[in-house]
């Protein structure tokens, strides 16, 4: 069993890296947290607060520097939210044991950005839709900012949006299903079919998280695997992660974050395809 | 109806998010570390606990805040503050997409009112429900 200090440093790094990546920190921290001992139930219930706290830490200096979307996020967050309750619904009928294959592989969709590949799939399927769909125009989901390291402002126009919706509902089942936040998957969604910036899309998908796991609550509470005295340090820990990331994303570039990214989700995926792999053959 | 621009008008909306967010985290990692602080100097160490008393269990969250304002069945000692802090955290972004939906109804932008309200209404049951 590790301390309240230890912990604390370390949700203080997981923090981090969710504030820069857009991730909750839920996929970093309950491995981490198993590993020393803690059930697996009590370790993502007790992580659910952890992704809230990162989510309104980072929030904080996203929202003053105009790098996350409101509109954006409020608009996907109705996707989102929809496709979490479902996938938690549905996992009670259906079993998980696919899931993993299923998500790993849609995971694999971020590389669709990178070098040959972008050429290959994103610029012929959904590149071609260069101008806003109906949604896109009819919500107006643009916004603009000034990116601290190349110091210039940056102009964009969300695209896709009705895709971009239906991203986020499998990205929300993901999280649903898994008992995950899935904001790599979120990330991903608003990169590769909305077209987003890489620092709006990891932002943008920290203020959605929140909202996401803040659904999540009642049912942890209802289960009674919340363990106080293992969500205190991490709540303390998140929260100054996420006001320090928050502070660095708009001072990195962004291929320095898509390289903590890329790296990040790698790991989930080997994490999925492993879980999946034993859930199979245990 | 005309289509606001982002950039301009919705900065007065950024800025009540920016104290939401900001006023509720930190409240709530206060009222944690307080728990923490607390739990330390009754117990004289601080390892992660794992008796009963460190485990919260409502049916949902509306009944636990209920519990918390009556003063019923609640935690006592360091695991209140630890509850209290919690109770905090999930009502900072609750807070920050009510914001929303007074904003969007003041500048009487409907179609953004609409998607935070049933945001909102999403949430609230979500909470509820359990």
């Amino acid at each position: 069993m590790f301390s309240v200090p230890v912990l604390i440093v370390i949700s203080t790094f997981v923090g981090i890296i969710g504030a820069l990546t857009g991730l909750g920190g839920a996929s970093i921290l309950v491995p981490i947290l198993v590993l020393f001992g803690i059930p697996m139930k009590e370790a993502v219930a007790s992580t659910m607060a952890t992704i809230i706290a990162t989510s309104s830490s980072s929030s904080v200096f996203n929202l003053t520097e105009k790098i996350a979307n409101v509109r954006i996020a409020l608009y996907l967050e109705i996707f989102t939210v929809t496709g979490a309750i479902l996938g938690a619904t549905i996992t009670k009928v259906i079993s998980p044991v696919y899931l993993y294959f299923f998500f790993a592989a849609f995971l694999l969709t971020s590389f669709m950005r990178v070098g040959i590949f972008r050429r290959i799939f994103l610029e012929r399927i959904l590149s071609s839709s260069k101008d806003r769909d109906g949604v896109a125009r009819y919500l107006d989901l643009c916004g603009a900012y000034r990116d601290g390291i190349r110091k210039e402002k940056v102009s964009y126009r969300a695209r896709n949006g009705i895709l971009g919706g239906c991203g986020m509902f499998i990205a929300g089942l993901a999280a649903g299903m898994l008992g995950i936040g899935a904001g790599a998957f979120k990330v991903t969604v608003q990169e590769n079919i909305l077209g987003l910036p890489p620092k709006v899309s990891s932002s943008t998908s920290n203020l959605i998280i929140g909202m996401t796991a803040l659904a999540a609550t009642s049912v942890y509470l209802s289960c009674g695997f919340l363990n106080l005295m293992l969500m205190a340090p991490m709540v303390v820990g998140t929260a100054i992660g996420g006001i320090v990331g928050g502070r660095l994303l708009n001072r990195l570039s962004d291929s320095f974050l898509r390289i903590l990214f890329f790296t990040v989700v790698t790991v989930l995926i080997v994490q999925m395809l492993s879980k999946g792999v034993m859930s199979v053959w245990p | 109806m005309a289509l606001i621009q982002p950039e301009a008008d919705e900065a007065t909306l950024e800025r009540a998010m920016v104290y939401i967010f900001g006023l509720g985290v930190v409240f709530a990692s206060l009222l944690v570390l307080v728990g923490i602080i607390l739990a330390y100097h009754s117990r004289g160490n601080i390892d992660l606990s794992q008796s009963r008393s460190a485990f919260i269990h409502k049916s949902n969250f509306f009944r636990l805040l209920n519990a918390l304002i009556k003063g019923k069945n609640i935690p006592t000692g360091p695991f209140l503050f630890v509850t209290l802090g919690m109770v905090a955290l999930v009502l900072t972004p609750l807070g920050a997409v009510a914001a929303c939906c007074v904003y969007f109804a003041m500048t009487k932008n409907v179609r953004f009112m609409l998607i935070t309200l049933v945001v909102l209404t999403i949430l609230t049951v979500s909470l509820a429900v359990h």
